[in-house]
């Protein structure tokens, strides 16, 4: 079978019921006489959806086993980088001038931490869900401290913007720890 | 290389001029949002005017305020307006309702208490509602998003700014042109609207785009996310809407504007809200257990992070407890509200407290999810539905229902406007608990100030009453419709069948592996297919552009000139909320 039939099957469905239970009813409280092809339509979908779901790879779904598992090898891979960049950049900002800090955090945010944040999923993959959200939860808690960094180094106020720092590369650090499976 | 000096100063956050500033600029600009409410039939965030204010007064030339203050000035601004929006569109049905003798004499304390029960149930909500859409799902909240440029603009870099101004000039003067009237051409352009039939194409298709750069620029930032929202207007206005005249089920008789209307009214609109219930419903199933995981996964996963590397641990989350009692202080006022106003059983009114509160997670969901991606909160239609509930179960007790019906309305509402501003919150780097805790301290305040206008606009009327409502200077649109459907109610003319059978298929919809696509699909049959047509338009723009430029493109360039199109059309929207309440 063609890996959109059942998609197809399941959305074909549910527009023929929307398109049955269109119409009005003769009076007002009672059922319209299309509410036979409506259920039918909803039939029709819930097979598709049966089938779509069934799919090893669900067509248009956001990701499926085994793309989770090549996500998970990525969001390793991909983390790396952006920890090491944002350590270099620890340990210089602080003989930089505030503004010229403010310029480099920019520079980090959109070259390390957007690509990551776009595909921020990817943390999630493979494992359970509550490991996925624990993950999740701690980049997000970086991203959230270099966002902060990035206010505080336009407030000109370079010691919160570097305790942010600090705080964002404890918890991408403990993000890679549990990406690698190492011991706390 | 140059060193610089580190500030002896803390780095500013919650301060007294931040406090005061945003409660003041909060209660006014409460006050002209309600009148222009009450005057237009729908109300403005008054988010991106209360930050441009603090970016002015707490930063001004001494350059001593921060982002993170003026970030919670708006906060406070935003609470307080969101709650008197939530209470405009329905308490003043009651009034109406009142003088055309369908209710009695009814006493303000218990709606008022309801109100602030709401205010309170809002604030819960959105706290395990933020880490599913900000955190996990990052929805976009466009103007969430375009207030975070607002803060950040003095630090941005020359380029965003210089985007986001003419940004903001192309928004106002848009907005600008379209109030004055000048580009109002019969049959092209009507009620903000461009005709894109060209004479050819039949009316029920409803090919017009909203000249909003609002709307727009929403679809610019949300991109390929709203896609499903834009298929879904195209599936009920090119494949539907077609399919119902061909099998002539309208009226006889019905052509032009009128044909489109019934369709509109009768069918797709009542589908869409139907679409969202269920949707919602399902999705929320689906994701409780990834909420409750989120927030023990947080909870054991930072004191880890920050023992392990010696930092101070910060709670960036309002505690569990202060979340529950927040949630039972609400219901006991929402069941005193509900038992006070009318002659019932306690069992009865414990039942419609009860099921308004789960009901409440539902619509909460389903406007917080649909401004995310939209911008655009269904709150009229879950305020219908929570008043139609509330009636069912409150034996046809108008006031009581309509009590819980305005407890239902303020949350809505600010779960809505509240998430987008833990999304500025975010993108600022600010700490979600300091915004909640002001969100629970001051959104009681936009309840009583709401009272307090409503009652006196009405008693300043002819007589000491009827100041709004039909045949006067405010017009009061929304209570009207509101007041038209709960006379409906009494004689069973609600499109159950609609609601009903969409709700199946939205159940159906968010089974399917594409996420989110019934609260999607149901917004865009419930809204005006002009607002998704133009909304699609930037969705396909950004997709167009991002493939071509790439990501960074589309958020150092695409995000300050969209942020600068909303931020743009909504000042000149308040300006004329304020102007029109100076002139009458």
């Amino acid at each position: 079978m063609k890996p959109y039939a059942a998609p197809l099957t399941c959305l074909f469905g549910l527009l023929f019921a929307l398109t049955a239970a269109a119409k009005p009813p003769l009076a007002a409280g009672e059922w319209p006489d299309t509410l036979p092809h409506a259920l039918a339509g909803c039939g029709v979908a819930v097979l598709g959806l049966w089938f779509w779901r069934r799919q090893p790879h669900p067509l248009w779904a956001e990701s499926s086993p085994a793309e989770e598992e090549e996500q998970l090898l990525a969001a390793g891979g991909r983390l790396e980088p952006c920890l090491a960049a944002l350590q270099a950049l620890q340990t210089r900002l602080p003989t930089l001038t505030v503004t010229a800090m403010a310029a480099e955090l920019e520079i980090f945010y959109t070259r390390h931490l957007l690509p990551l944040s776009q595909t921020h999923k990817q943390f999630m993959a493979g494992v359970a869900q509550e490991q996925g959200l624990e993950r999740l939860a701690l980049f997000s808690q970086a991203e959230l401290w270099i966002n902060r960094a990035r206010s505080a180094a336009g407030d000109q106020h370079q010691a919160e913007s570097l305790q942010s720092l600090e705080k964002a590369t404890a918890s991408l650090l403990e993000l890679q720890r549990l990406l690698n499976g190492t011991p706390p | 290389m140059e060193q610089s000096t580190l500030p002896v100063a803390p780095y500013r956050e919650l301060t007294l001029p931040a406090v005061v500033l945003g409660g003041t600029i909060g209660i006014i600009l409460n006050v002209a949002l309600i009148y222009s409410a009450l005057k237009l039939g729908f109300a403005i965030s008054g988010s991106a005017i209360a930050a441009l204010i603090g970016y002015v007064a707490l930063r001004g030339r001494s350059w001593r305020g921060t982002i993170i203050e003026n970030n919670l000035n708006q906060t406070i601004a935003s609470a307080i307006i969101t709650a008197g929006s939530g209470v405009v569109f329905t308490l003043p049905t009651l009034f109406l309702l009142k003088s055309s003798g369908t209710v009695a004499d009814f006493s303000p304390w218990p709606l008022l208490a309801a109100a602030i029960g709401g205010a309170l149930l809002g604030v819960v909500l959105i706290i395990p509602l933020r880490k599913k859409m900000i955190e996990i799902d990052r929805l976009r909240f466009p103007t969430g998003t375009a207030v975070a440029t607002i803060l950040r603009s003095g630090s941005a870099g020359v380029e965003k700014v210089r985007l986001l101004g003419i940004g903001c000039a192309i928004g106002a003067g848009w907005k600008l042109l379209m109030i004055s009237g000048w580009l109002h051409w019969p049959g092209v352009i009507e009620s903000d609207e461009l005709s894109l039939n060209f004479g050819l194409l039949p009316a029920y298709l409803s090919a017009a785009l909203y000249l909003s750069p609002m709307t727009f620029a929403s679809g610019l930032l949300a991109g390929r996310g709203g896609l499903s929202f834009f298929l879904g207007g195209v599936a009920a206005w090119w494949i539907i809407s077609p399919l119902v005249v061909w099998a002539g089920w309208p009226t006889a008789g019905l052509t032009g504007s009128g044909l489109a209307d019934f369709i509109y009214t009768s069918s797709l609109r009542p589908l869409g809200i139907g679409l969202l219930i269920g949707s919602a419903a399902m999705s929320m199933l689906l994701t409780m257990p990834i909420i409750l995981t989120a927030f023990r996964a947080l909870s054991h996963a930072l004191p880890t992070a920050a023992a392990t590397q010696h930092t101070h641990p910060q709670r960036t989350e309002l505690s569990a407890w202060v979340l529950l009692a927040g949630l039972l202080g609400a219901v006991v006022l929402l069941f005193l509200a509900a038992w006070t106003t009318a002659d019932l059983p306690l069992w009865r009114a414990g039942l419609a407290t009860l099921v308004g509160t789960l009901w409440l997670g539902v619509a909460g969901l389903i406007v917080a999810q649909s401004t995310g991606m939209t911008d655009i909160s269904p709150m009229s239609g879950m305020t219908l539905v929570s008043v139609v509930l509330m009636m069912a179960l409150l034996n046809g007790q108008i006031v009581a229902a309509l009590a819980v019906g305005i407890a239902i309305s303020v949350a809505i509402g600010q779960s809505a406007d509240m998430m987008q501003d833990l999304k500025t919150g975010f993108l600022v780097g600010n700490r979600p608990a300091q915004q909640q805790a002001l969100e629970f301290a001051v959104s009681w305040i936009g309840v009583v100030v709401a009272f307090v206008v409503i009652y006196a606009l009405w008693q300043g009327g002819s007589g000491g009453s009827h100041g709004f409502g039909p045949n006067t200077p405010l017009p009061a649109p929304q209570a009207s419709a509101l007041a038209g459907v709960i006379e409906a109610v009494q004689t069973q003319q609600i499109p159950l069948d609609k609601f009903v059978l969409g709700g199946l298929a939205g159940l159906l919809m968010e089974l399917t592996p594409l996420g989110g696509l019934g609260i999607m699909v149901g917004l865009a049959m419930y809204l005006p297919f002009s607002v998704t047509l133009t909304y699609g338009l930037g969705c396909l723009t950004q997709i167009q552009l991002e493939r071509r430029q790439g990501y960074a493109f589309s958020e150092n360039i695409l995000v300050p000139w969209a942020a600068g199109l909303i931020i743009g059309e909504a000042l000149i929207g308040v300006g004329e909320a304020l102007l029109r309440m100076t002139i009458g």
